[in-house]
C-alpha cells in the first residue's frame, strides 16, 4: 500500500509487515520505519536515508533539492521514487523504495554527477539511518561478521560468494529486520559503482554506521549505488539464515548434490590423506602398497570411508615427466592402481586419485588434461578425484567424465570458489592452515548440508588436533585424517583416535539429524562466548545443539532456548549433565569444551 | 618443498677419507660396460636405462652422466667398480674442498661453469672450468647424484640427491631443481626401484685410499 500524503510532503508504504514514511518536505527524511508485527518503531529518529561527503563538506539527503517525486501505487511493485539534486556539486540522485515478493521492500539509491571539467571527484557515502537503528537492546548480526569470536573477529568462516544477510535484531522477542544485499563485484570490488559490498564487508557495526564508503560517480547518468532488500523477520537469526538460505538455493541448480551415481560419497566423512612414500601405506621391503595395512590402522579412527593417494609431489619436477607418466611408475603402475581401488572397495574403502594443476607443460591443454583424466579414471576405475589446490573444475570435464566413467566425484582441496562450482563440485575439504580454527561455524556446511566437506589443517600438532577434532563435532562433519605431510610423520594420539572413533559413532548414529537439510549455524545463547549450532532430522523428531565454551570460565546456567516440543534429551559427546528447565537447556560447559545436547521431543 | 628434511643438519664434525672419488660421474658408455661385463640385471626393471636405444645408449649420449638408474644399481655398479658411492658429507667436501667453498669453482654462482639450464644433459667432461678444487668435475647442475647414505626414520627411507641439475620444473611445487650450491642436498623419499629410477640422477664412485 502506498500513501501519498501531498499536504505534507510525505508518501508512506506499507505491505503489512513493515511500514515505512519518508518526508520530501526539505530534502528527504526517512521519518519512520515500523515493524508492525512487534509494533516496535525501528529508528530511535527520524534519520537521514544517506549522507555524502565531497572534499570535506557533508551533503545530508535532507538538504538536496527534491525534484521529483514518483509515487505508484496500482500496480505491481508499487513504487515510490524520490529524484534529488545537490547543487553545491550537481550530484544527482534517485532515493526508491520498491515492493517485492516475500513481503520485501527494496531500497534502491542511485547517483550520477555532472563533474567540473568532466573529472570526477573522490564521493564518500553512508547510511544515516544505521544510526539509531533499531530498538534499545537490538543488536546487530553483521555479514562479515554475524556472531564474533571473544577476539571480535568473526565465527562463521564466511564465503565470498554468499554473502549472509545484514540484520537487526531484538533479543528477547526476536523481532527485527534483515537486509539482504547482493554483491555484484564479486572478487573485484574496486571499480564497481554499486557499492553494496562495502556495507556487507563491515566487521563490526560501527564501521558499519560510521564508515564513509568512496563511491565512484564516473558520469552523469543515475547508477545504482546501493540496494537493500528488506525482510521483517519474527524469529530472529534463525528465520534470517532460513530464508536467506531458501533464496539463495532457489537461484541455484543443484541437481548434481541427487544424482544416484554420486550419492555414496555423503557419507564418506572420514578421509585418509595417502602419502605414498610412507609406511603407512607403503611395504619397503616388496616395494608395494600394503592397503590392508593401511586400512587396518584406521580402525582406530573408527575406519577409513575413502583414502587420496598422493604420489606425485614432492617427487613431480625432479626430471621432465608429467604427473600422467608417474601414474606408470609408481608401483604396479596403472593396473596396481586399478587392484588397489578394487580392493579398497571390497572393504567398504573408495579411492580417490589427484590431478595436480600446477603441472601443466606447453604441450598440454584442457583438451589433453581432461582426456589424461578420463583415461586414467576409465583405467583404474577410481572412485574420485581430488584436486590439489583447485577451487573450480571446468563443465567439460564433468561431462567428459560422465560419459565415460559414471559415478566419479570431484572433490576440490579448497571450497568451491564460486556459485557455479558449487553446483558441479560435490565435495571439498573445509581445510584451515591457521590455529583459530574455533569456535568457527562453516557457513557453506549449513547452506549446503549435501556438501560433504571433512576439516582439516595439516601442519596441527598437540591442541592443534583436539581443536581439530573439537571443530569437526561442533559441526557435525567428518575429518581428513592426515598424518603424513610429506615425510613430516605427525600422527594423532591414542587419546585422539579414541575420541575420532567415538565421533564417528554419534555422527553415524544420529545421521538422520547430521544430514538434516536445516541446521542452524550459530544458534542464539544466553551467554557471551558460548557458541551453539543446531542440527535437525528433516522429519522434525530429531535435534542436537553442539555448543562450545570458548572462554577460560566454566559457563553454568541456563544455555540456550529449546524448541517449544524438546523436553528432555541428553548429552551425547562428555556425558555431562544437561537438563531441561522451562524450556531452556541448564547445566555446565567446562572451558574451551565443546558438548553435544540430542533433543527429545514430546508430543 | 612444503615442510623440509626433517634431518640433523649439524652442526657436527666429520672426517672425511682418505678417499679417492671420481672426477667425473658415470657414463652412459662406463655403465654399458658394466653391464657387458657383470651381467647386472636389477630385479625390478622399470624405467631401468630407460633412454638408452635397446640395450645401450646411442654414441650422442655416451659420455653423458647415466641416468635413469636407481639409488641401488649405482651401489651395485660401485661395487662393481670396487668402490661404493661418496656419503653425504664426503660429497660435500669433495666439492667445496677445505675453504668450504659454495659452489665447486668459487663462492659466486657462474652460469658459464656448469650446465645449468640445459636443455638436455651435457658430456661429463664439458665444464672442466667448473671443477672444485680437488679437480672433481660437474658436481653442480647438470645431473644430480646419488649419495651413499639411505636413512629409516622409522616411517620413511630415504636420501639425498647433490649437486641439482639443469632441469628445473616450471612451478614452484615442483621439485627443487636446477643448478645447486654444494650446502645443498635434495631429499629424497624412496619408492619403488622403477619409481626411484629418474632422468636427472646419475652419481660417481669413491675408493678407499
Amino acid at each position: 500500500m502506498v500513501l501519498h500524503e501531498e499536504a505534507k510532503q510525505t508518501v508512506s508504504v506499507s505491505n503489512g509487515v513493515m511500514y515505512f514514511t519518508l518526508d520530501y518536505s526539505h530534502g528527504l527524511l526517512l521519518r519512520q520505519l515500523s515493524h508492525v508485527n512487534s509494533g516496535l518503531q525501528w529508528l530511535r529518529q527520524p534519520s537521514e536515508i544517506f549522507e555524502l561527503r565531497i572534499r570535506g563538506a557533508i551533503f545530508p539527503a535532507s538538504q538536496f533539492t527534491v525534484t521529483d517525486v514518483l509515487v505508484t501505487g496500482d500496480g505491481n511493485p508499487e513504487v515510490a521514487a524520490f529524484t534529488l539534486l545537490c547543487q553545491e556539486w550537481d550530484v544527482s540522485c534517485r532515493v526508491s523504495l520498491v515492493s517485492g515478493a516475500e513481503e520485501s521492500y527494496t531500497l534502491l539509491i542511485q547517483m550520477g554527477a555532472r563533474w567540473p571539467q568532466n573529472a570526477p571527484e573522490e564521493a564518500y557515502l553512508r547510511m544515516g539511518f544505521f544510526e539509531g537503528f533499531g530498538p534499545e537492546g537490538s543488536r546487530w548480526y553483521l555479514s562479515a561478521n554475524p556472531v564474533p569470536k571473544p577476539d571480535g573477529t568473526s565465527a562463521m568462516n564466511l564465503h565470498d560468494d554468499f554473502d549472509l544477510p545484514i540484520c537487526s535484531i531484538a533479543p528477547d522477542i526476536r523481532a527485527g529486520f534483515s537486509l539482504e544485499l547482493r554483491d555484484y563485484s564479486q572478487h573485484v570490488h574496486f571499480w564497481n559503482q554499486n557499492r553494496n559490498c562495502d556495507l556487507l564487508h563491515k566487521t563490526d557495526e560501527m564501521a558499519l554506521i560510521n564508515d564513509w564508503n568512496l563511491i565512484r560517480l564516473s558520469n552523469e547518468p543515475l547508477a545504482d549505488v546501493i540496494e537493500i532488500r528488506f525482510f521483517a523477520l519474527s524469529n530472529g537469526w534463525e528465520e534470517a539464515f532460513r530464508q536467506w538460505k531458501r533464496r539463495v538455493r532457489s537461484e541455484m541448480n543443484l541437481e548434481e548434490y541427487q544424482r544416484p551415481d554420486l550419492q555414496w560419497y555423503r557419507q564418506t566423512l572420514f578421509q585418509h590423506f595417502t602419502f605414498a612414500y610412507s609406511s603407512e601405506v607403503f611395504n619397503y621391503e616388496d616395494g608395494r602398497f600394503d592397503l590392508d595395512r593401511l586400512l587396518d590402522q584406521g580402525v582406530e579412527f573408527g575406519g577409513y570411508d575413502s583414502v587420496i593417494l598422493w604420489f606425485q609431489y614432492p617427487r613431480l619436477g625432479v626430471d621432465e615427466r608429467k604427473q600422467w607418466e608417474f601414474n606408470h611408475d609408481i608401483p604396479d603402475g596403472v593396473p596396481g592402481l586399478k587392484r588397489l581401488a578394487a580392493a579398497a572397495r571390497a572393504r567398504g574403502v573408495r579411492v580417490f586419485l589427484p590431478y595436480n594443476p600446477w603441472d601443466t607443460r606447453a604441450d598440454e591443454s584442457l583438451d589433453s588434461i581432461i582426456e589424461n583424466m578420463v583415461t586414467l579414471v576409465r583405467e583404474t576405475d577410481v572412485d574420485g578425484i581430488w584436486f590439489d589446490t583447485m577451487a573450480t573444475v571446468p563443465d567439460t570435464l564433468r561431462e567428459q567424465m560422465d560419459e565415460a566413467h559414471p559415478g566419479v566425484v570431484f572433490c576440490t582441496e579448497h571450497e568451491p570458489a564460486a556459485r557455479k562450482s558449487m553446483e558441479t563440485i560435490t565435495g571439498s575439504w573445509d581445510q584451515l592452515l591457521r590455529h583459530d580454527i574455533m569456535p568457527e561455524a562453516s557457513l557453506l556446511r549449513y547452506l549446503f548440508p549435501e556438501h560433504n566437506a571433512p576439516v582439516t589443517s595439516r601442519w596441527q600438532i598437540g591442541e592443534g588436533k583436539d581443536t581439530l577434532i573439537k571443530r569437526a563435532v561442533f559441526n557435525g562433519t567428518g575429518l581428513v585424517i592426515w598424518q603424513d605431510v610429506f615425510g613430516a610423520w605427525m600422527p594423532f594420539s591414542q587419546d585422539q583416535r579414541a575420541s575420532i572413533r567415538k565421533w564417528k559413532g554419534i555422527l553415524l548414529e544420529n545421521w538422520d539429524i547430521y544430514s538434516g537439510s536445516s541446521p542452524i549455524p550459530l544458534y542464539p545463547t544466553f551467554e557471551g562466548g558460548l557458541y551453539a549450532n543446531r542440527f535437525v532430522s528433516d522429519d522434525g523428531k530429531g535435534a542436537i545443539y553442539s555448543l562450545y565454551n570458548a572462554t577460560d570460565q566454566m559457563i553454568e546456567g541456563p544455555l540456550l532456548t529449546l524448541k517449544e516440543k524438546e523436553r528432555d534429551g541428553v548429552e551425547l559427546w562428555r556425558g555431562a549433565a544437561l537438563l531441561v528447565r522451562n524450556g531452556l537447556l541448564d547445566g555446565a560447559v567446562e572451558p574451551q569444551e565443546v558438548l553435544l545436547f540430542r533433543a527429545k521431543s514430546r508430543a | 618443498m612444503e615442510g623440509d628434511c626433517q634431518y640433523d643438519h649439524g652442526p657436527r664434525e666429520m672426517t672425511v677419507g682418505p678417499i679417492h672419488i671420481d672426477t667425473f660421474p658415470v657414463t652412459n658408455r662406463q655403465f654399458k660396460e658394466f653391464i657387458t661385463e657383470s651381467g647386472y640385471s636389477p630385479g625390478c626393471d622399470h624405467n631401468f636405462l630407460r633412454h638408452w636405444t635397446g640395450d645401450a645408449p646411442s654414441e650422442d649420449i655416451a659420455d653423458h652422466p647415466v641416468v635413469w638408474v636407481s639409488q641401488r644399481d649405482a651401489k651395485a655398479y660401485a661395487a662393481w667398480a670396487s668402490g661404493r658411492l661418496p656419503y653425504d658429507y664426503e660429497w660435500q667436501f669433495a666439492a667445496a674442498g677445505p675453504e668450504g667453498r659454495l659452489y665447486p669453482w668459487g663462492d659466486v654462482f657462474s652460469k658459464d661453469r656448469c650446465n645449468w639450464r640445459g636443455p638436455r644433459l651435457t658430456p661429463v667432461h664439458q665444464y672442466r672450468c667448473g671443477q672444485s678444487a680437488f679437480g672433481v668435475t660437474d658436481m653442480c647442475g647438470n645431473a644430480r647424484e646419488w649419495v651413499e647414505d639411505e636413512l629409516d626414520d622409522g616411517m620413511h627411507r630415504f636420501t639425498f640427491l647433490r649437486g641439482g641439475s639443469y632441469y628445473q620444473g616450471p612451478h614452484f611445487w615442483h621439485t627443487d631443481g636446477g643448478p645447486r650450491p654444494n650446502t645443498h642436498h635434495l631429499k629424497f623419499n624412496l619408492l619403488s626401484e622403477g619409481h626411484n629410477r629418474c632422468g636427472t640422477t646419475s652419481f660417481r664412485c669413491v675408493r678407499e685410499a
